[in-house]
């Protein structure tokens, strides 16, 4: 009887493992099927005991779901962090978020040269040039040994200014720039009148009213004598699948023009009636055509309405939706695959041209070199324009 | 009395269990919000996702987003499939079709940047600045270049289609091509004068240090009285293989140190025995890791003279952590030093004679040696050093 109280211990025990092995087991059994705990403390402890430089363990966590639902292997459905979250939703406007410069890696990849600047935006306020050479960001050095750093600080979106060596395409006059990213009212679209007789219209996002200044500036072109259209929708992204079935509209008589499956496996018809134009079309289209934007490409090409040029397009024929979770951070969804009518699937194949140009490696030299390519240089705009004539 | 001696028992018993479940438990919790999240994903994904959902890449894909965390380009998970096609890769021998790849960020293609001799690849006919825009029947662009060696690989004496597209005469090709073992040619070798050697090195693997030590031999033999070492365009390896063939070049000393997270230092030392005849090495900027290891040993002890651009700037080391389901963790875990003391991350070593490549060279296939500028004068200064 001496050792009751050790019994009693045991028995204490006892109900203190069950009570708790009820509560993991109820845990585990939650989440079981998602990952290993112990390899992921595993991983954790060889990071812990050997990793050279800092570990930051909020983002080790955080980016647990960014990889997760990378899983998934779609092209439009990523987690979205809090910095990322808002970026979407001022993308979803058709707005832009950053500093205003567009950018590509240099020749040698020792500087970043500027190939765009956005009308309006912070960049274009401290006089960077397109053609201007970024040589270094805050503290590191252009070198594609720091790619990863900086994309970071040319991709950050919040308030800190970020601090860019800057010199002019010759190498003269280097300076430093400092730049807050902000939110701007993107120029959806621009045209001109080339050759006297062809409306050349640019379109670089589209928003909830792209549809009508496209309409307007068809009627300003046709007023100055413009005869046919080339649409340029190269290097465009949109997400707004209403307004490009809305830019059908205008061109394309009578007609279903795409279709989108979607999660229960059925298809949401998109019926054209009595078109506003019927001036010859053109459009332009690359690698870099992505989202709705495709299904236009798909629409003109499929009905016959006009041709299109250039290269494939991305084949990411998606339609998203931004979900916001609950703690301030969200993901991006794809909700819908966009289909040809005569029911080729957009996402994986893009769009191929009628006529396949692949701009030559002097223009890609010249756009990594002088940060533009001179229209007589671009390929795809000169057949596009020799298709109309 | 008894009573109270069991239940007090009891209560110790449970409190003391408590404590020990608490802290055995104590990671239970710490993922318990993970837990939670990826439930509320989940339920996103279940309600609106119209793909299919593959669970088991979306596990990997918590180990993979775990790692990257990180934050480090060098640190990464390698699920067992990744982790095996590591391994074959840094044996130098896979089935394949023999080309190496990367992604032209022009243009956001997949450009050919080696065609391996002897390869079916080379046998049909590809050449290095062809780009594949189309393999196993899916048009690819530079997004799909993970995937790619997935298609292009496969056991041997199966076929593959394989479309490029060549810049140089504006054409496209369609290849039916028959992979084969491969047997990747680290070393290549021949004399570029009747007493002039020229050795280039494209990657420090395992078979790398005998391919490079029988070059060495054959330009000896046929009288060579200087070499020409070309690192460009390698992208590192295996760093106990690069101390191997510095030690073949250089005199007793230091070649590299290691320092890791601890403050531990390595060091790798030469010894008394090497080649002393001029040497002169051409690096770019995408030479890189143990490249920048050779190259800065070299220019550091005044052994050589570095010929080209300024080098990638990779100045940490990784090791590997093979986990016992086939996965593996790659992590950054230590710094390297050149003999003068110098970490080069983020910095690269700058060449003693700066020569770049013209442009419309740099875009050519097959670079003919009078066209490269930076071998024309690595043949210049190793031959005043001949004198």
């Amino acid at each position: 009887m001496k050792y009751k109280h050790l019994i009693g211990i045991a028995a204490g025990a006892a109900l203190c493992i069950g009570v708790t092995a009820v509560t993991i087991g109820w845990q585990g059994e939650t989440t079981s099927s998602k990952y290993a705990r112990s390899k992921l403390n595993q991983l954790d402890k060889f990071l812990q005991q050997g990793y050279l430089g800092d570990i930051d363990d909020e983002q080790l966590e955080n980016s647990i779901y960014a990889g997760y639902v990378s899983g998934l292997e779609d092209p439009k459905t990523r987690y979205l962090n809090e910095e990322q979250l808002k970026e979407q939703q001022v993308l979803a406007k058709g707005q832009y978020i950053g500093t205003g410069m567009q950018f590509e890696w240099g020749i040698n990849g020792r500087y970043i040269i500027v190939t765009d600047i956005i009308q309006g935006s912070p960049a274009e306020s401290a006089k960077v040039q397109v053609g201007d050479k970024i040589t270094q960001i805050d503290e590191i050095k252009v070198m594609t040994s720091n790619e990863l750093e900086l994309y970071k600080k040319l991709t950050y979106t919040g308030e800190e200014p970020v601090s860019y060596t800057v010199e002019d395409n010759n190498g003269q006059n280097e300076r430093q720039v400092s730049l807050k990213s902000e939110v701007i009212d993107r120029k959806e679209i621009d045209y001109k009148l080339m050759d006297n007789s062809i409306g050349y219209i640019s379109l670089f996002t589209i928003k909830d009213a792209t549809s009508e200044a496209l309409n307007e500036s068809i009627k300003v072109l046709k007023e100055k004598g413009a005869k046919g259209f080339i649409i340029d929708i190269r290097n465009a992204y949109s997400n707004n699948i209403e307004e490009i079935y809305k830019i059908c509209k205008l061109f394309i008589d009578e007609k279903m023009v795409f279709k989108i499956k979607n999660k229960q496996g059925g298809f949401e018809e998109y019926k054209t009636q009595k078109a506003a134009y019927d001036e010859p079309i053109v459009v332009i289209t690359n690698s870099r055509t992505q989202g709705s934007l495709e299904a236009f490409g798909a629409a003109v090409k499929y009905s016959k309405r006009g041709l299109v040029v250039g290269e494939a397009t991305a084949g990411t024929g998606l339609v998203s939706e931004i979900i916001p979770l609950e703690d301030h951070t969200g993901m991006m969804v794809a909700t819908g695959i966009i289909y040809t009518p005569d029911n080729k699937s957009l996402s994986g194949e893009g769009v191929e041209p009628d006529r396949e140009i692949k701009n030559p490696i002097d223009a890609s030299i010249e756009l990594l070199t002088s940060g533009e390519i001179q229209s007589q240089n671009d390929a795809q705009l000169m057949e596009a324009v020799k298709q109309l004539d | 009395m008894k009573k109270n001696n069991f239940f007090r028992g009891a209560a110790i018993g449970f409190l003391l269990s408590g404590i020990v479940l608490l802290l055995g438990t104590a990671f239970v919790d710490k993922y318990y919000y993970v837990d939670k999240k990826l439930l509320a994903i989940d339920s996103v994904i279940n309600n609106y996702f119209v793909g299919d959902i593959n669970q088991s890449k979306m596990q990997e894909g918590i180990y993979k987003g775990f790692v990257a965390g990180i934050g480090d380009v060098y640190t990464t998970y390698y699920t067992p499939e990744e982790y095996a096609s590591f391994k074959e890769k840094s044996s130098g021998v896979y089935a394949g079709i023999g080309i190496q790849m990367t992604v032209d960020v022009a243009d956001n293609t997949i450009l050919v940047t080696e065609v391996f001799e002897g390869s079916p690849a080379e046998q049909v006919g590809i050449l290095p600045k062809d780009k594949i825009i189309k393999a196993g029947g899916k048009t690819l662009t530079g997004d799909d270049f993970e995937i790619v060696p997935k298609i292009v690989k496969g056991a041997p004496n199966t076929q593959i289609s394989v479309t490029i597209y060549r810049p140089s005469e504006d054409k496209i090709y369609d290849f039916d091509i028959t992979r084969q073992n491969v047997t990747y040619p680290s070393v290549s070798y021949k004399m570029l004068e009747s007493d002039l050697g020229y050795i280039k090195i494209n990657q420090f693997e395992e078979v790398t240090y005998t391919q490079f030590k029988k070059a060495l031999t054959e330009v000896e033999n046929k009288e060579a009285k200087g070499i020409v070492l070309d690192l460009r365009n390698n992208p590192g390896g295996l760093l106990h293989i690069t101390e191997q063939i510095a030690d073949e070049l250089l005199p007793k000393g230091l070649i590299v140190s290691t320092k890791d997270k601890n403050g531990t230092v390595d060091e790798a030392y030469a010894d008394d025995k090497y080649t002393d005849m001029p040497l002169v090495v051409i690096v770019n900027e995408n030479s890189a890791s143990a490249s920048e290891v050779l190259s800065g040993a070299l220019k550091d002890h005044n052994r050589a003279k570095l010929v080209g651009e300024t080098t990638f700037g990779k100045g940490v080391v990784q090791s590997i952590v093979p986990l016992s389901d086939g996965s593996a963790l790659k992590l950054t875990t230590a710094k390297y030093f050149t003999p003068s003391g110098v970490c080069i991350q983020g910095i690269g070593i700058d060449p003693d004679y700066q020569v770049s490549l013209p442009v419309e060279v740099i875009t050519k296939g097959r670079l003919e040696d009078q066209e490269d500028t930076q071998l024309q004068k690595a043949i210049e200064v190793v031959k005043k050093e001949m004198k």
